[in-house]
């Protein structure tokens, strides 16, 4: 053909193209008016239910353990019960049974419901146990929906230091709010499709992210002595009428806390019961002036800048002395004292008089860089960094009251980090107690290791000093600390409390305390306690040593490791088992290891795969559901473990035997072989060597 | 100084503009694995806008000389990736060649426009002879059966589409048409005893008034009732997931949890944007990430639901001008060669655009068919600038010839 008769073909033609070009044109406008304009009513009213479909997968939340791994706040399955107001059948009968449950008048529960929403929670946070007693109730707007809920297995003991958790499982105070981020992990979320029988499951073409575990934190608590330091404190505090107690056991040589302990405390699983002066952390907010406990930090400065020796003696004035327009009593008269004997027998008028050769510049630095005046570095929330003026702004009596504890205000936590500096040599640890973050997946994220603040004194003055706190504990005001076979040593003190209001001494308002350490020749712990205020005795050597040596007696003389039989709450979280994660495993192969190892548990939702689990004491819960595989080829599973290989597999086409244990050593069909329906794949495994 | 088509400039340029921000829409919600879509889209774009400058200021003589050339290239790439090429997320291949990851069904398109358009400039060339015929059909085949093999039966259903349009402007005459048609309507009705029969005595009616030779009238009733026969058993072989979205495509509500979900939840994404639309990133479905596929296969229902039934329309109105366009210069320009590669060209856009859209609003099967300058992904993309490239060349020397 020429090309002037395809040019007229052409002309021709493009009519009917065109035209049917618009054809089409029209009917996909059609289409969409129709969808768009005509349906736009139905199809926003789909989008609104799907929308409650989605559901958020919780993330578990980090377990807090001991340094023995012992778990200090871990999670329990609970849930929560809600109605779905669009499809509930019978109001009145949900109402009935809820309020026969929980004791509460039926018209409460439908008040709830009357609210124009779609989705009311009734009761929140409801054990397992009571959730049983719903099972006879069918109604397809009665939801329960499984969570975790927080729960703390020694209820009060560490319980400022702990914290708590609202009923969202954020974090309030403590360590669970300071680590609600890395506690917390990252909530997932999935799309739950009702099938005919309204049965919701998880569906694998439908979009979802599992939830990411959060971390686990590892503390330098150990349980078994904050158990001992919390009932010991508490048993004094009632005791002596005290208003409050603080403690402190740590490590001297590297800053971990052993303890941390502020009497009365609460019970973490009913937190709103609790006072805000029940849930501080007091150790590490409340300032106090330490009185005579305080003398050996101005001693050391003394015997370090070579300015006095230990025999070095001084008048003592036979128990009061005038020092400016002050007068400054003892509580028993003594004539001429050693250095010594002063710190020994708790001489206020000696050490006035032993630091007036120090200058106030040198006084204060020695207190700054035993860390006075300033945070400890233990990273806890709220700590204060005590009071104490500027040299520069000393009254001519301040530098002789501080050297026995006055016009000073410290924490609990400085006066144990500071002492542990005295005694393990001079050097100044910063005090911790958080070890460190660990992944869900066992892996390391943050670690803390011991650290150096600064060397404040010189390993034998060190020395000089651990000898004053042996002798104070043997002949001096500390004598009741005594335990027998067992060296050691500590200060007392007895601080008449200030009054910020009328800015006078209280005439009976006391601070009792003993700081001391042990066993004598390699300290292994430093106890700071402090009572406030105990009536009608309240010296230190009266009210605080006695509990020091109640503690060490338990810490030294039994194993330290041993079970306490004081504290028989701790049986319960004891007989648990360990279940490993079973996340990613065939349903039939968790089933199996479970019943061989005699563990009930409960399935919730459809699938072939375990998705996510947790466990309560007695009982695990699977959910389950279908993996996200869609591959159409064998993978190479060679080098993987059982569970990371399972993951890989598309299981609704491929059935697995495994042979042996460990690693995949050997596959068939090989990788990139297409995957026929049903085809067995066989794994076989062997112990990595 | 020739003058350049800007009418075919700027549309492409507004399609590609919306595609970009609309990836941006549906993957700014996404999760950590999808982020970096819209960067890459863009990188995309700046080489396709590259390909498409450069491809519409070479010598369209030289494009002329290499077309064979060209086309076996693209056989054996084709081939080639049977045996190294890596399986995509449907059913797709991919060649990999260091960073590049390249589709080599998306080149076969355009070599295969241009073989079939040269083959059938020929002077002697007359399409309804046998010969003419069969190899022009035969030169569409191959890559279509080596595209199937992949098995990406989307794609391969392209080329199917490209033989009647081609061999029509080619001037095939009605009688011929109708013969190729009819298996085909046989095959979709082939599953009903009764429509079978209907349409047999229809077109034995036809036949009958056609005034053709008794020996051509059987045979293209016996070739008929052969499909017929034959279409049930070539169904049971096919893969169990290409007969899913068939029927799924009949009856997407069948299966709310499975292959239609994709389909009814394009279609309340689409609905629930109303007349107006929710807004730019005020999608919810697409936020709340309801949508499958909504960066790539599924980008027109993010259109629909955010911009609603004027934005989709003037998407739908651009594409329209943009054909139009493609049109008016095949019907003007004198060469056949060019005139049908724009037919052949115009083909794989239309048909691309139809299904694709036709699929979010339930009109038509799940096939994995991108929507051209809009939907993500690299290779699709630089090979429809290519296109655009080719038609911007042939209208760029439509006066000259």
């Amino acid at each position: 053909m020429a090309s002037g008769s395809r040019q007229n073909i052409h002309f021709n033609r493009i009519y009917i193209v065109v035209v049917g070009l618009l054809i089409f044109w029209l009917i996909l406008e059609a289409r969409l008016f129709f969808i768009q304009v005509n349906q736009h009513e139905f199809y926003v009213e789909q989008s609104q239910l799907q929308s409650a479909k989605k559901i958020i997968l919780p993330a578990r939340r980090g377990t807090i353990f001991d340094r023995h791994g012992e778990q200090l706040a871990t999670n329990l399955i609970h849930y929560d019960l809600a109605v779905d107001l669009r499809r509930v059948k019978n109001k009145n009968r949900i109402a009935n049974k809820l309020s026969s449950v929980f004791n509460k008048s039926p018209e409460y529960y439908l008040r709830k419901m009357k609210r124009k929403r779609d989705f009311v929670y009734l009761e929140r946070k409801v054990q397992e146990g009571i959730v049983r007693k719903f099972q006879s109730l069918e109604d397809p707007g009665f939801v329960k929906i499984k969570g975790f809920r927080r729960f703390y297995p020694y209820n009060k003991y560490g319980s400022q230091l702990l914290g708590f958790t609202d009923v969202d499982d954020q974090g309030i105070s403590g360590l669970e709010l300071q680590y609600e981020k890395k506690l917390r992990g990252e909530a997932g979320w999935t799309f739950l499709l009702a099938d005919a029988r309204r049965r919701f499951g998880y569906h694998v073409d439908l979009p979802q992210v599992l939830p990411k575990p959060g971390q686990n934190i590892f503390l330098t608590l150990d349980k078994n002595f904050q158990t001992i330091v919390d009932d010991e404190l508490e048993r004094s505090v009632k005791k002596h009428n005290a208003n409050y107690g603080m403690a402190i056991l740590m490590e001297p040589n590297t800053g971990e806390i052993f303890a941390m302990s502020s009497t009365p405390g609460f019970n973490l699983n009913k937190p709103s019961r609790s006072t805000t002066d029940q849930r501080r952390n007091r150790t590490i907010t409340d300032i106090f002036e330490p009185g005579s406990t305080f003398k050996v930090f101005p001693a050391a400065a003394l015997l370090q800048e070579n300015l006095k020796k230990p025999k070095d003696i001084v008048f003592c004035e036979n128990g009061s002395y005038k020092f400016y327009d002050h007068v400054v009593h003892d509580t028993k008269g003594y004539g001429w004292l050693s250095f010594k004997r002063v710190v020994e027998n708790s001489s206020n008028i000696g050490m006035v008089k032993l630091t007036a050769d120090i200058s106030n510049r040198t006084f204060y630095r020695y207190l700054k860089n035993f860390g006075f005046d300033s945070q400890t570095g233990v990273n806890l929330l709220g700590e204060t960094t005590g009071m104490l003026s500027k040299p520069d702004q000393f009254s001519g009596i301040s530098k002789g009251v501080i050297s026995f504890g006055q016009e000073i205000g410290v924490t609990a936590l400085q006066m144990a980090t500071a002492f542990s500096a005295l005694i393990n040599g001079g050097t100044l640890m910063r005090p911790y107690v958080v070890q460190k973050t660990v992944d869900s997946d066992g892996s390391v994220v943050d670690e803390t290791k011991p650290l150096v603040i600064r060397q404040v004194i010189t390993a034998d003055v060190s020395e000089i000093l651990k000898g004053f706190l042996l002798d104070a504990v043997r002949r001096g005001t500390g004598k009741k600390v005594n335990i027998e076979d067992v060296l050691m040593g500590g200060k007392t003190g007895t601080a008449q409390k200030f009054d910020r209001k009328t800015k006078r001494y209280k005439r009976n308002a006391y601070l009792s305390s003993f700081i001391g350490f042990a066993p004598y020749d390699s300290p292994k712990y430093v106890l700071g306690i402090f009572i406030d205020e105990p009536k009608p005795r309240y010296y230190g050597g009266d009210v605080a040593a006695p509990i020091f040596s109640a503690i060490m007696q338990r810490l030294i003389k039994f194993a330290p490791t041993e079970e306490s039989e004081h504290v028989p709450e701790l049986k319960i979280v004891e007989k648990k088992t360990h279940v490993p994660d079973m996340t990613g495993l065939l349903f039939t192969a968790a089933e199996e290891f479970l019943q061989i190892n005699d563990l009930s548990f409960q399935i919730e939702g459809i699938g072939t795969h375990v998705l996510s689990q947790s466990q309560n004491s007695d009982e695990v819960a699977l959910i389950l559901g279908v993996p996200k595989v869609k591959t159409t080829v064998v993978p190479n599973l060679k080098g993987k473990t059982i569970r990371e290989a399972l993951k890989l597999v598309n299981f609704s086409k491929l059935r697995v035997k495994i042979t042996g244990n460990g690693i995949v050593v050997k596959q068939s069909p090989s990788p990139g072989k297409t995957i026929k329906n049903n085809q067995i794949l066989t794994l076989t495994c062997a112990e990595s060597s | 100084m020739p003058k350049y088509d800007y009418i075919t400039l700027g549309l492409t340029l507004v399609l590609i503009t919306i595609g970009c921000f609309t990836i941006f829409s549906a993957t700014s919600s996404a999760t950590s694995e999808e982020n970096g879509f819209f960067a890459r889209q863009l990188m995309w774009c700046i080489l396709g806008v590259l390909v498409m400058i450069g491809v519409s200021l070479i010598s369209l003589k030289l494009i002329n000389r290499l077309v064979y050339w060209f086309y076996v290239f693209t056989l054996f790439l084709l081939f080639l990736v049977l045996f190294v090429g890596k399986v995509g997320q449907g059913a797709e291949r991919w060649l990999i060649v260091g960073p590049v990851h390249v589709q080599p069904s998306e080149l076969a398109k355009l070599a295969t426009i241009l073989a079939v358009s040269k083959y059938l400039s020929d002077k002697y060339a007359d399409v309804n002879k046998f010969k003419y015929f069969a190899i022009a059909v035969g030169l569409i085949l191959l890559p279509f059966i080596l595209i199937a093999r992949q098995p990406d039966l989307g794609t391969a259903l392209i080329f199917l589409a490209l033989i009647i349009p081609l061999l029509y402007w080619a001037g095939l005459n009605w009688f011929h048409i109708f013969t190729i048609l009819t298996p085909l309507l046989i095959m979709i009705l082939s599953f009903n005893f009764w429509a079978f029969m209907i349409l047999m005595i229809s077109i034995a009616l036809v036949l009958a008034y056609s005034r053709r030779k008794p020996i051509v009238l059987v045979a293209v009733f016996l070739l008929n009732i052969g499909v017929g026969i034959a279409t049930p058993y070539l169904w049971d072989q096919l893969r169990p997931y290409q007969q899913q979205r068939i029927l799924t495509f009949v009856n997407p509500e069948k299966d709310p949890k499975g292959a239609g979900y994709q389909i009814i939840q394009s279609q309340v994404a689409i609905g629930s944007g109303g007349i107006w639309g929710k807004g730019y990133l005020q999608g919810s479905q697409t936020h709340l990430r309801f949508l499958p596929a909504q960066h790539t296969d599924f980008i027109f229902s993010v259109i629909g639901e955010e911009f609603g039934f004027i934005g989709a329309s003037l998407i739908l109105l651009v594409f329209l001008l943009l054909i139009l366009r493609f049109i008016h210069i095949a019907a003007v320009i004198r060469g056949q060669f060019e005139s049908l590669t724009i037919i052949g060209i115009l083909t794989v856009i239309f048909f691309h655009t139809v299904i694709n859209i036709g699929m979010t609003i339930g009109m038509a099967p799940v096939t994995g068919l991108p929507l051209p300058f809009l939907s993500y992904g690299g290779s699709s993309l630089v090979v429809n600038m290519m296109m655009v490239g080719v038609v911007l060349n042939i209208s760029r020397n439509k006066f000259i010839h």
